[in-house]
């Protein structure tokens, strides 16, 4: 067991010599990193607009998110990612 | 709803700009009001029902607080305290252990001939509870003792016991560490984004990659069923399983841990190189570190700690061990394993005792490599035997586990050259220098925040290509 004497550790450890930053990098970093998830794996997130509960509101969803993935496919980076996946996938 | 899915990254995206925008707003009672809001949304997502009883624990604490409060330096303080410690622990007791007991208790009376039962209920193991359950008490507890100065309001308790990211898999978050943490609102112009990025990334990676692809094509095949593998895929089945259960857990207490940094809050930190450990208790720091902590302060040491000489130390280290074996859930398998650790642990001190040193291990540099090595390995193969008994679904299946180590000449089924690599990633990333994440908060902050934008969504693509389709699990939430 740890020693009595040792404090809790918490994440004040961890931000020693870390910078601290604005809220609002963050807010532009997850906007982006989203954007381009959104692009890339629209196939993902119409997958999972299907599994949401059969009602007007959630198949109005599905069918926007179905649509996305159509142009991100016709565009090209949807496309993209399913292909890299297969040739990835590691059987 | 499980932190690395598409669920969640939707939740989190509504979550963090509202409660950002009423701290700018300068309306801390809403921010905490949102951040409530969202977790139990995040807990009812599993079972809407249970809410009510998540409400029910923060209650009881809450009042439990109230109570020690009113009574501060009676006599009654300690009787309030107890019966407070008590009826958490008799919740708990009643989700976690209430079928086991009735179980065990059924197998007895029939093995004595009686022909009437114990009728068994269906309860439903609420997602959390040993989590909640132990932060509650560390409320009660930390304000007894005086490490928190006072009882806190109602939507305080709520927060600090409700918070998602810490909510059903930990760390365990101590009162005393956490509440003075709501005294302000979080500082939007002081937030530790490279920390909570790097955190959430390492801990995507290690989920979505490593601990994944270990469990469905390697671990969950060889514990299934023991008696079709040979020596070399169970002993690599047992090495995998060390580093699954290492990447899946830290990795959710990475998560969460950059998860509330992004919000502006602080947990303890949970892991630290577990593997690289010389001696037991030095693996003890190091692993789930909350946990490990907890049962030292609130178990260990009320227990009589290392006071008493004589065998007492020992007992309250095997009593300590069995009990957060027990904590992990209702089987004998964690009885053993906790077992195993306490009657290591105390072997430790025996031998530590004998030879007259103090238990803490000699510094790092003083021993000899050959030594280090040794001792490492040792360490690291005991806790993996242990880990047989942890991971395997019951006590037969792990004695299958370890019949089968000794066949030898069985033809090799399981291994894969790139399951292999993973093994070794997974043992390397013990050996990091501990100033990597420093190195690598350099680096973000030479990055403008477009670019660390989108290398972010590519490397969570890699991620998502890598880690194939679906996520298991986090193997804590079943605790």
């Amino acid at each position: 067991m740890q020693q009595p004497s040792e404090p809790a550790r918490g994440t004040e450890e961890l931000e020693k010599g870390m910078t601290p930053g604005r809220a609002r990098d963050a807010l532009k970093v997850g906007l982006i990193a989203v954007a381009v998830l959104l692009a890339f794996n629209s196939g993902g997130l119409a997958k999972w607009t299907q599994s949401l509960p059969s009602n007007a509101f959630y198949v109005g969803i599905a069918e926007s998110a179905s649509d996305w993935d159509q142009a991100m496919r016709r565009v090209g980076p949807a496309e993209l990612f399913e292909a890299l996946r297969e040739r990835f996938k590691i059987e | 709803m499980v932190f690395p899915t598409l669920s969640f990254l939707l939740f989190y995206l509504v979550v963090w700009p509202l409660s950002w925008g009423a701290v700018i707003l300068g309306r801390h009672t809403l921010h905490k009001l949102v951040i409530i809001a969202a977790s139990y949304f995040f807990y009812a997502f599993w079972n809407w029902k249970l809410a009510f009883l998540l409400f029910a624990s923060v209650l009881l604490n809450w009042g439990t607080g109230r109570l020690i409060e009113t009574f501060r330096g009676t006599d009654t303080q300690a009787r309030i305290v107890a019966a407070g410690v008590a009826l958490n622990l008799v919740v708990l007791g009643f989700f976690k252990y209430f079928g086991w007991f009735t179980e065990e208790m059924n197998t007895l009376l029939r093995a004595s001939g009686l022909a009437r039962e114990i009728p068994l209920f269906e309860i439903v193991l609420p997602v959390g509870i040993s989590f909640f359950t132990f932060q509650g008490i560390s409320y009660i507890v930390d304000l007894h003792r005086g490490d928190l100065d006072r009882a806190r309001p109602l939507i305080d308790v709520m927060f600090f016991i409700s918070f998602f990211p810490h909510l059903v898999a930990g760390p365990i978050v101590r009162a005393s560490s956490f509440l003075p943490q709501l005294e302000k609102p979080p500082n939007p112009e002081r937030v530790f984004v490279g920390l909570g990025l790097l955190l959430i990334l390492w801990g995507v990676f290690k989920k979505a990659v490593v601990a994944h692809w270990l469990a469905v094509h390697l671990v969950d095949k060889a514990f299934f069923d023991p008696t079709a593998f040979g020596t070399i895929d169970l002993a690599a089945a047992v090495y995998g399983y060390a580093v699954q259960i290492y990447c899946d857990f830290s990795a959710y207490s990475d998560i969460a841990i950059g998860v509330a940094a992004l919000l502006g809050y602080r947990f303890q930190r949970n892991f630290n190189q577990p593997y690289r450990a010389l001696t037991l208790s030095d693996f003890w720091r190091r692993w789930h570190m909350s946990l490990s902590s907890w049962l030292r302060d609130y178990l260990y040491i009320p227990l009589g700690g290392n006071r008493g000489g004589g065998y007492r130390p020992y007992r309250n280290l095997l009593l300590t061990m069995v009990l957060g074996g027990i904590w992990h859930g209702a089987a004998w398998k964690f009885v053993i394993w906790g077992a195993l650790h306490g009657g290591m642990l105390g072997l430790e001190r025996a031998i530590s005792n004998w030879r007259g040193a103090s238990s803490a291990p000699l510094p790092t540099s003083e021993r000899p490599l050959w030594r280090r090595v040794l001792a490492m390995l040792a360490i690291f193969h005991f806790v993996c035997f242990c880990w047989i008994f942890f991971r395997a679904d019951t006590v037969p299946r792990a004695l299958e586990m370890l019949a089968g180590l000794g066949r030898f000449g069985s033809p090799v089924m399981l291994i894969t050259p790139f399951l292999l690599s993973l093994i070794a990633f997974g043992l390397a990333i013990q050996f990091t220098p501990p100033d990597l994440l420093e190195r690598l908060d350099r680096l973000y902050q030479r990055i403008p925040a477009w670019a660390v934008g989108v290398i972010t969504g590519f490397l969570l693509l890699t991620f998502e290509i890598i880690g194939g389709d679906g996520t298991a699990a986090f193997i804590y939430f079943q605790f």
